[in-house]
């Protein structure tokens, strides 16, 4: 589903979140999730880089977002709505887990580091060493709110989205965007 | 800010910014404002280069973004949200309006965002609430001093539910008229409200099934933790034959205290941390190159990596033989037969992930290709029995390559012949730690081809279900 026919697809839901009727609301939500859910758990995978935490986050945002719409009846814009949710959930999470988890940022990491990895030929080992340093050195300088800004433009959101996703002005997205650009092309040094 | 400066100030001969031509680019500019900006591209060759580099740039970001994305999918498909979403409006439609049901459901390491002072508000909701009024049994505190037991409440469902576990469902004073059907339904439908929460693992929550009521009890870490089960247990629908009694440890940190300190995890962590077995420690310092000599950090880390990953296995065991003995023959669960699926699928498939892990990061120190090994268990019940022995020899291996444990009675007199033979050799454990983590893994996979087989058969299994999507 294209970004045009998604957005068409939710403002045309709209009219009929305002009655009771919970199976029609319950089919609508189960739409939407199917519409964006890929979208929504890649954002929460960007964040905390656990499949199972992001599809549980993302399963929890479109939980909350039936029982908005149950309450207030309908919304603007629910697909941003559920992005922002998912994303301040993602933030909460990985805030509480970055305390909790000392393991996997110090002995741990340091101690499986020098392990060969049992199921890597040395060939896809240099080749995944070589990726990850071009993507480490094109993403480098890009300061936390460009990357989420490129990352959100990535997954079709509109500007306007994204500002409501991140609580910011619409022209700071523009700047975030536009400075994440002009760092990229430095660094590709096209 | 942009759209401004080149609505109002464009000039013609003047080249674009790279501001306005990103915005061309997203289709962010209005509809004049856009046709200046394609006119001048189609005039200037220098800002057509430079819109040809901003694209090249966002491709390297694309490509980069999958590339750190990679092929990750979710781990269970989607296959809860159904499910839930199900209990959301089952429980809004029992409760006639409009409750914050799921942010009761965030999982216990999510609650720690949650400030104190939210949850006391929220403890405080749940026992003056009406719906939520204590009933047959008041709520004790005894003595700050010495173990505090709140014991809860049985909670009254509200008065016109239309769960469809209420058709066993009593009044005050009816309570012998309880089905042990409705039972085994509530039962398991509290069981997956814990498991939600992971307090069905390490012996923090029980649920016990009695002949007329089910006993919930448990020791919470703290009040706020209380609190979250309390809630999660009051979303699931309690009727009066629930009975409730968590538990609080004399002294309980504050949530600040517990941010700071840890928590269950961090304890568990904590406590394995510990030298590694001597006679690991130099096997490891001979045999990798010395360009990768670990030091001693390193072998620590290494070795509380695979106890952590051992314990955290048996932990997710406990959890699946107490489900195989609570609700193994319980061929009548229903619908709630779903969520008893969930459940042993979840710790099936963490047992295999901790297992893996630990396997993965063994292996090659030791040089020890894992054989394959596994018995064909003839049901999920089986094959659930045979992974818990294993998994439980497999910690003990764990403890004495990796722990400087002794090696258990139980486990010498096991397989006496060979193992007390091995016991100064470290690849030797190493390769009996191995092949019952094979072991696991190949008891495993046929534990979840049994239960896929099992349950697909039953009324409410999968086969049954309305694939949404």
């Amino acid at each position: 589903m294209n970004i045009k026919s998604a957005i068409a697809r939710d403002v045309s839901l709209q009219s009929a979140w305002t009655g009771e009727d919970r199976s029609a609301l319950r089919q609508q939500v189960g739409a939407l999730f199917v519409a964006h859910r890929d979208a929504v758990f890649r954002q929460v995978l960007r964040i905390l880089s656990n499949p199972g935490e992001a599809e549980d986050l993302t399963q929890e945002a479109f939980l909350r977002l039936y029982s908005e719409l149950q309450e207030k009846g309908g919304m603007k814009n629910p697909r941003a709505w559920v992005f922002r949710t998912a994303h301040n959930l993602a933030i909460d999470r990985y805030r509480a887990s970055r305390s909790l988890c000392p393991m996997e940022c110090t002995e741990a990491a340091a101690a499986i580091e020098f392990l060969p990895d049992p199921g890597e030929q040395v060939e896809e080992s240099l080749l995944s060493r070589e990726k990850k340093e071009r993507v480490a050195g094109l993403l480098a300088g890009l300061s936390p709110q460009e990357r989420r800004c490129m990352e959100l433009r990535t997954e079709g959101l509109r500007y306007r989205e994204i500002a409501e996703i991140l609580r910011v002005r619409i022209t700071t997205v523009e700047a975030n965007l536009s400075r994440a650009v002009k760092k990229i092309m430095e660094n590709l040094d096209v | 800010m942009f759209r401004w400066l080149h609505g109002a100030y464009w000039k013609k001969g003047v080249h674009a910014t790279d501001e306005q031509l990103l915005l061309f680019l997203d289709g962010e500019l209005i509809h004049r404002q856009a046709e200046a900006v394609r006119s001048h591209l189609e005039s200037c060759w220098s800002c057509r280069v430079r819109r040809q580099k901003m694209e090249s740039a966002i491709a390297g970001f694309v490509e980069s973004d999958q590339m750190l994305l990679g092929s990750h999918t979710p781990p269970k498909g989607w296959r809860e949200f159904d499910t839930r979403l199900d209990q959301l409006i089952a429980e809004d439609s029992r409760r006639g309006g409009v409750f914050p049901f799921s942010i009761l459901r965030l999982s216990w390491k999510g609650s720690l965002a949650v400030s104190a002072v939210g949850l006391l508000a929220a403890a405080s909701y749940l026992v003056t609430s009406r719906s939520f009024a204590p009933t047959s049994l008041p709520s004790p505190v005894r003595g700050a001093a010495t173990g505090l037991v709140a014991s809860a409440p049985a909670v009254t469902a509200p008065t016109g539910s239309t769960s469809a576990v209420t058709a066993g469902e009593v009044r005050k004073g009816d309570v012998a008229e309880v089905s042990s059907s409705a039972i085994l339904v509530k039962s398991i439908e509290i069981e997956y409200a814990l498991h939600r929460l992971r307090a069905c693992v390490g012996g923090e929550m029980q649920v016990v099934r009695r002949a007329e009521r089910i006993d919930v009890t448990g020791l919470a870490g703290s009040i706020d933790r209380r609190t979250q089960i309390l809630a999660a247990l009051s979303a699931a629908g309690l009727p009066q034959w629930v009975h409730i009694s968590i538990a609080l440890p004399p002294s309980f940190q504050t949530p600040i205290e517990r941010a700071l300190l840890g928590s269950d995890d961090r304890d568990q962590i904590d406590s394995a941390v510990v030298l590694a077995e001597p006679r690991v420690r130099d096997y490891l310092e001979r045999t990798l190159p010395s360009h990768s000599a670990p030091d001693h950090a390193t072998i620590s880390g290494f070795s509380s990596t695979i106890l952590t990953e051992a314990s955290a296995a048996m932990r997710e065991a406990w959890a699946l033989r107490r489900l195989v003995e609570n609700y193994g023959d319980a061929a009548e669960a229903g619908q709630a037969g779903w969520l008893l699926e969930t459940m042993v699928r979840d710790h099936l498939e963490q047992i295999l992930r901790h297992v893996s892990r630990s396997n993965s990061a063994v292996a090659p120190v030791f040089g020890v290709t894992p054989p394959v090994g596994g018995s064909a268990s003839a049901s999920w019940q089986a094959a659930s029995a045979a992974i818990f022995a294993e998994t439980e020899k497999y910690e003990r291996l764990a403890s004495a390559l990796f722990g400087g444990d002794v090696l258990p009675d139980a486990v010498v007199r096991t397989e006496q012949a060979v193992l007390q033979l091995r016991l100064a050799r470290p690849d030797a454990l190493a390769e009996a730690l191995l092949s019952t983590g094979s072991a696991i893994e190949r008891d495993v996979e046929t534990a979840q081809g049994r239960l896929a087989a099992a349950f697909s058969q039953r009324p409410g299994g999968r086969e049954s279900r309305t694939v949404r999507d």
